[in-house]
């Protein structure tokens, strides 16, 4: 299950677009899977980014809930909120939760002006996930 | 030289064309550009494209970008209009480089896509609350299949124990007449025995010891009292079903005698539980409650039943118990059914009233059983369904005696 996460994750590094995966953790017996976005979502690695992460969602495995961290986010345009809902939609399919962790400023005001924050599930910090 | 080729494109395009410095500063605008950003008619050469930014964190990222001397495109950011309504523009530089190399500015478009983006948003909002309509849909349908499904097998019961019941009555009705008369004809014998004459009475008591007479009397009385007791038991089978199904009062909530239903839900559900535990009943005095029965039945019924299968799958040693007890608080009825098996694994213990949550092997479970249960209880009937582990699973339903009480008495229940 994690070797196949990795594989996934490694894949969408390797092509060097401006976003990169890091795998923060995988815990509750799989069930919670955290990933951490690093570098700027856009316009043209967004398609890219939503591939690999639907590749995780359509795995199944135990997973029931993944976080996206995005406290290295720096930036995001429209394209990867579309991203962010795209996925959304599919792990609603899956029976899986999808949250959004650690929301900047930045990434927060463009969520809060394409009106999207009442649709995702926002958590101040990972310690959230223990209560 | 750029202004005479493409003239016509600079002045009337719906698009920003600018020119500015590494730092940000406009050095030449296109009409376009002054239309979004400049106030009375004034032009904004000369200002700064990062004081139009509506988020102040979001110009120190874009001055790094422009600061690297690399091109950018399709950078998107929130831009402050002249008319203080913000817009979601796109921006794409090209950098402009002086003799030695070194990048001097830039030239570059600006796009207002506030439209274009509101309308896609829209759109993907639309698809995010038709997965979630569609798995609702999905959900109450497999609901509506379980129920369908319950509520043809509890039909079926009733018809064959409306069925039964006729025949039944006049066998046991025939069989009390048999009874009556054997006994007339063994009174007979007997009378006859008294006034036979003494050589008939040796020929009589021959025939008596052939056919082994005593034992047959003894044993008649045997047939007959275990007959007698079959036919209860098969009338009380009956009469479960009838009030199982609750045939005749399906459509309204009337009056519901739950100790009573507890009872004829154990007979119906027997099969389940007699070679696994035994049951313990601490049945209190409770009031009639309104509710509909057919669908409390059925949450009683599936409640002995998991407890039942969980006692199985715990494989234990130890005698399997079920205990279930009810009891009065206020303006509500109290049911809890109690196990000694396994009990509830804590990460199941939030999703057992889940659909489609299920431990047990394909085939055996649908995963519906609770999510149905907690529905009547919860939904249907304004009451509580709570599980805990103690010494195994431990469900309490708990009801309100009167349905339109339900509303100002909730308070209570919380």
């Amino acid at each position: 299950m994690e070797t196949r996460i990795m594989q996934i994750i490694e894949k969408l590094n390797s092509q060097e677009i401006g976003i990169t995966l890091v795998m923060i953790g995988h815990e509750l017996g799989e069930s919670i899977l955290v990933l951490g976005l690093k570098g700027e979502l856009e316009t043209a690695n967004s398609h890219s980014f939503f591939i690999s992460v639907r590749e995780i969602i359509d795995g199944g495995g135990f997973i029931e809930k993944i976080v996206l961290d995005l406290r290295d986010l720096n930036y995001v345009s429209s394209t990867g909120i579309g991203s962010f809902t795209q996925l959304l939609v599919q792990a609603k399919q899956n029976n899986i939760s999808l949250l959004l962790c650690s929301v900047g400023v930045k990434v927060r005001s463009v969520l809060d002006l394409l009106g999207f924050t009442s649709f995702f599930t926002i958590i101040e910090s990972l310690e959230q996930l223990k209560g | 030289m750029r202004k005479m080729a493409y003239a016509n494109l600079f002045q009337n395009l719906p698009d920003m064309f600018f020119r500015c410095k590494e730092n940000g500063i406009l050095e030449e605008v296109n009409p376009t550009g002054n239309r979004f950003f400049a106030h009375d008619r004034k032009s904004i050469v000369g200002m700064n494209l990062l004081d139009f930014f509506a988020e102040k964190q979001n110009q120190s990222h874009f001055s790094k970008k422009l600061l690297s001397g690399n091109p950018l495109s399709d950078y998107e950011v929130y831009l402050r209009k002249r008319n203080e309504e913000n817009m979601l523009a796109q921006i794409s530089l090209i950098p402009l480089k002086s003799a030695n190399g070194t990048t001097c500015g830039y030239e570059g478009i600006l796009k207002d896509i506030t439209t274009k983006i509101e309308n896609e948003a829209q759109i993907w909002k639309t698809s995010i609350e038709l997965a979630e309509l569609n798995i609702r849909l999905k959900e109450a349908q497999a609901t509506l299949v379980e129920q369908e499904k319950m509520a043809s097998i509890g039909l079926l019961a009733a018809g064959i124990a409306h069925e039964i019941n006729n025949p039944v009555g006049y066998v046991k009705s025939n069989f009390l007449s048999l009874r009556k008369y054997l006994e007339s004809l063994l009174g007979l014998i007997h009378s006859i025995e008294h006034v036979l004459s003494a050589d008939c009475l040796d020929e009589f008591h021959k025939i008596e010891r052939n056919i082994e007479l005593n034992f047959i009397e003894e044993d008649v009385e045997m047939i007959f009292s275990e007959t007698a007791e079959g036919f209860d038991r098969i009338m009380g089978i009956i009469n479960s079903l009838k009030s199982f199904s609750r045939i005749e009062s399906e459509q309204t909530a009337g009056k519901f005698d739950l100790n009573e239903a507890i009872e004829s839900t154990l007979i119906v559900a027997r099969h389940e539980y007699k070679y696994i535990a035994k049951v313990e009943k601490v049945l209190s005095e409770i009031p009639l409650i309104e509710c509909n029965g057919g669908e409390i039945n059925q949450v009683l019924l599936n409640l002995i039943v998991n407890a039942a299968q969980a006692i199985k799958s715990g494989k234990s040693t130890k005698t399997g118990c079920i205990t279930i007890s009810t009891w009065q608080e206020n303006h509500f009825v109290f049911c809890r059914i109690s196990d000694n098996g396994p009990g509830i694994p804590a990460d199941h213990v939030n999703r057992i009233f889940d659909p489609f949550f299920t431990t047990k092997p394909v085939g055996q479970g649908t995963g519906l059983g609770l999510s149905i249960a907690y529905d009547v209880v919860v939904n249907k009937h304004h009451g509580r369904l709570i599980t805990q582990n103690a010494n195994g699973a431990q469900f309490t339903m708990i009801l309100p005696i009167h349905e339109h009480r339900d509303r100002e008495t909730q308070g209570n229940l919380q």
